[in-house]
C-alpha cells in the first residue's frame, strides 16, 4: 500500500465531531507543506521518496539504513526478494541485493581499511553477518555458545552492532537474552556484559565519540524508554529516561542523538510513534510528529501531536542533516525523508 | 446568492488543489491529529470520577459529546468532565490546520452500586501464564492495567470459555456488563460472540440474550464492555458462554496463529 493512500484511507471518521461543535464545518484549511520538529531542528515530509514498484522490490519491515561515503543510502528489509534496497539521495533505486536474510534487523556501516563494510543482524539465523556494500559475505559470527551465557544459539537474536575505532565489535542481543558481546575485530570473543540485570530490549548500540579521546558506547533499553552509556569495557556510566518513548537505535550525528521511537505511551494506541532529537548532553530537544519537549521544560509529556509516522524504526541522517526514517510493521511502505529546513 | 457561495467556494477548492499539485511535499491538510489524551486510566470508580483531557499542541478544540442514562450533551473542553454514573465519552481534537483526530471512546463505570455475586465455575480454566488472583478476578470490582502482564486478567487461548455464577439476591430486569480487553498487537481480540443465559434455580436456563462481534479489523488498544440487557424475572443464576476469535485474522502479523481472549470483570446492574 502506498503511504498517501494509507493516511487518506486511516483518516477518520469525521462526521458527528462536525456536528458538535460546527468549527470545522466552516473552516477552509490552507494548502501548505507539514513542517512537524521544533526549535533548530524543523522538517519538511517527503512521503515519496523512494517509492518503488512493490511487486519488483517489496518491502516488509523497513528496519534500518545507512549513508556510505559516496552517499548512497542502504535500506535494510526483512523481505527475502531484496534484503538490501540501495538508492541515491533523490530516493532512485541504484541497487539491490540479499534473499537470505528473513530477521534482517540491524544494518551498521563501518570504514576499515579505506573500505567500507556493512554489518546486518538478523535474529531469525542468530547471527551477525558482515559484507562488502554489495552484499559478498566476508565473516559471520555465529551465537557466542563459548561466551557460556547461551544454552542453544536459539536464544541468541541480535538486534545491532557497533563498531570501535580499532576494529571490535559490539553486539546487542536485544530481542534476545540482553547481553552486549564484545569481539575483536577478527570476530574473537572478548567481553560479555549487560543482560537483563541492565536491559529490557537492548535494541540498538552505537559508539559515542563526541567526547573527544573518551569514546563510550550508548545502548537503548526500549522497554525501559532509556539510552544507557557503557565504557567500552563495559562499564555501566550512565543512563538517560525518556519516559514513554520506546526509542530503537541511537544515531549519531554531529552533537546531536537521533532516535526513532517505535510507540509512546500516549496516546494508547499502536501507531504513536515519533522522532527524538537529543542534544549533546542527551536533553530532548525537538520531536518532529510528536509534541514541543521544551514547551514546559517537561519530557515526561513526550507524546504523538500528529499522525505522521506509524512505527519508525531507524533514522539515518544524511550529510545534509536530512532525515530518513525506516518503518517496522507500517504497510509495507517505503522509508520517508524529512528535509531539514 | 447560492450562485456567490459556489464561487467562493470554487476558489477554496483551486486554491487548496494548486497548491498541494505544486508541492512535493506533505501537506498539513492531509495529515490528521493524533488522539486526544485522557488522564483516565481506570474505567471503575466508586461513586465521582474526573476526567482530565489535553492535547500536546496549541490551537487545538477538544470536542466531546458525553451520554449518560440521564443525557447527551456535547461541547468543547474547558475543564475536567465531573461524572457520577456511568457513562460513555466521545473525545476529537480538531485544528483548522490538520484533519481531525480518530475519536477517542471513553467508557466509566460506577461499580459500587453494582450486584453483588459469587462466581461457581469458569470453563475451561485460564492458562497459567495469566490467571494470578484466579476466579476473583472476575468480581473484585477492580479494573485490570492495559498491561497483560498485570494481575487481574485471566487469559484463555483459543477457547471458548463459560463462567457461571450466582446471585447474592434474585434479579429483574437487570443488565449484565462483561469486561474486556482487545490489545490486537499483543494477538488479544474481542469475543466472536457472548450468550447469557438464566435460571432461578440453577438447572433450566433459558437465554437472556447475546451479541455478535464479527469486526475484527485493526482497532486501537481499548477496554471493551459489551452489554446485555434482561427482563427475566427473579434470575438467581447466570450463564455467561464467551465464543473466542479462534485465529488471528489475515491482516495480521501472527495469522493463523490462535487469538487470545482476556476477561477481567463481570458486573451486574
Amino acid at each position: 500500500m502506498k503511504r498517501r493512500k494509507f493516511l487518506g484511507t486511516t483518516a477518520p471518521l469525521l462526521a458527528s465531531p462536525f456536528l458538535w461543535t460546527g468549527r470545522a464545518a466552516f473552516s477552509f484549511p490552507s494548502s501548505k507543506d507539514l513542517i512537524i520538529g521544533h526549535h533548530s531542528h524543523r522538517y519538511k515530509v517527503d512521503t515519496k521518496w523512494g517509492d518503488l514498484d512493490p511487486k519488483k522490490h517489496p518491502i516488509k519491515d523497513a528496519h534500518e539504513m545507512v549513508q556510505s561515503k559516496d552517499g548512497a543510502l542502504y535500506l535494510l528489509t526483512n523481505h527475502t526478494q531484496n534484503n538490501v534496497l540501495v538508492y541515491d539521495t533523490a530516493g532512485r533505486l541504484i541497487n539491490s541485493w540479499g534473499k537470505e536474510y528473513p530477521g534482517a534487523h540491524g544494518l551498521t556501516i563501518s570504514e576499515e581499511g579505506g573500505t567500507e563494510y556493512l554489518y546486518l543482524t538478523d535474529y531469525e539465523r542468530h547471527e551477525v553477518i558482515k559484507t562488502t556494500l554489495e552484499g559478498r559475505v566476508v565473516m559471520t559470527l555465529p551465537c557466542p555458545l563459548d561466551s557460556e551465557q547461551y544454552e542453544s544459539p536459539e536464544a541468541y537474536k541480535p538486534t545491532e552492532t557497533a563498531i570501535a575505532p580499532n576494529g571490535d565489535i559490539y553486539v546487542a542481543d536485544g530481542y534476545g537474552e540482553q547481553w552486549i558481546i564484545h569481539y575483536d575485530a577478527k570476530g574473537r570473543l572478548k567481553n560479555i556484559f549487560g543482560g537483563r540485570e541492565h536491559f529490557k530490549n537492548a535494541h540498538g548500540i552505537c559508539l559515542d565519540q563526541r567526547q573527544v579521546g573518551a569514546p563510550k558506547l550508548l545502548i537503548s533499553a526500549r522497554e525501559q524508554n532509556k539510552l544507557k552509556t557503557f565504557s567500552l569495557d563495559g562499564e555501566f556510566l550512565e543512563e538517560t529516561h525518556i519516559p514513554g518513548a520506546f526509542i530503537c537505535r541511537p544515531v549519531i550525528r554531529g552533537e546531536e542523538v537521533y532516535l526513532a521511537t517505535l510507540v509512546s505511551k500516549m496516546p494508547m494506541d499502536s501507531q504513536s510513534g515519533f522522532i527524538c532529537i537529543l542534544d549533546k548532553n542527551n536533553q530532548v530537544i525537538s520531536v518532529p510528529g510528536g509534541s514541543d519537549p521544551l514547551q514546559k521544560g517537561d519530557v515526561s509529556r513526550l507524546q504523538q501531536t500528529l499522525r505522521v509516522f506509524q512505527h519508525p524504526h531507524d533514522v539515518c541522517v544524511d550529510r545534509d542533516e536530512n532525515l530518513y526514517v525506516a518503518q517496522w510493521n507500517s504497510g509495507q511502505t517505503y522509508p520517508i525523508k524529512l528535509i531539514r529546513i | 446568492m447560492f450562485f456567490l457561495c459556489w464561487i467562493i467556494g470554487l476558489c477554496f477548492a483551486c486554491q487548496s488543489k494548486r497548491a498541494t499539485e505544486s508541492s512535493p511535499f506533505l501537506q498539513a491538510e492531509e495529515v490528521a491529529l493524533s488522539n486526544p489524551m485522557a488522564s483516565f486510566s481506570n474505567p471503575f470508580f466508586q461513586q465521582k470520577t474526573s476526567i482530565p483531557l489535553s492535547f500536546a499542541l496549541k490551537d487545538v478544540d477538544l470536542a466531546y459529546m458525553l451520554r449518560t442514562k440521564e443525557k447527551t450533551q456535547t461541547g468543547i473542553y474547558e475543564s475536567p468532565l465531573v461524572l457520577e454514573e456511568d457513562f460513555v465519552l466521545k473525545v476529537v481534537a480538531q485544528h483548522t490546520d490538520y484533519k481531525n483526530s480518530d475519536t477517542l471512546k471513553i467508557e466509566g463505570l460506577r461499580v459500587d452500586n453494582k450486584k453483588s455475586f459469587q462466581i461457581l465455575q469458569i470453563l475451561p480454566a485460564a492458562d497459567k501464564k495469566y490467571s494470578e488472583g484466579g476466579k476473583d478476578n472476575l468480581q473484585d470490582r477492580k479494573k485490570a492495567s492495559a498491561y497483560v502482564s498485570a494481575k487481574g486478567w485471566l487469559g484463555f487461548n483459543g477457547q471458548n470459555v463459560q463462567v457461571d455464577l450466582k446471585l447474592d439476591q434474585a434479579l429483574s430486569d437487570f443488565t449484565c456488563i462483561l469486561s474486556c480487553f482487545v490489545n490486537q498487537n499483543a494477538w488479544i481480540f474481542a469475543p466472536e460472540s457472548i450468550l447469557v443465559l438464566g435460571s432461578a434455580d440453577g438447572e433450566n436456563f433459558v437465554e437472556l440474550g447475546a451479541i455478535e462481534h464479527n469486526d475484527h479489523s485493526r482497532q486501537p488498544m481499548q477496554f471493551y464492555f459489551p452489554k446485555i440487557h434482561s427482563h427475566l424475572k427473579n434470575c438467581k443464576y447466570l450463564r455467561f458462554q464467551i465464543q473466542a476469535l479462534r485465529q488471528l485474522p489475515e491482516w495480521h502479523a501472527g495469522a493463523g496463529n490462535t487469538a487470545w481472549l482476556f476477561l477481567d470483570e463481570i458486573l451486574i446492574e
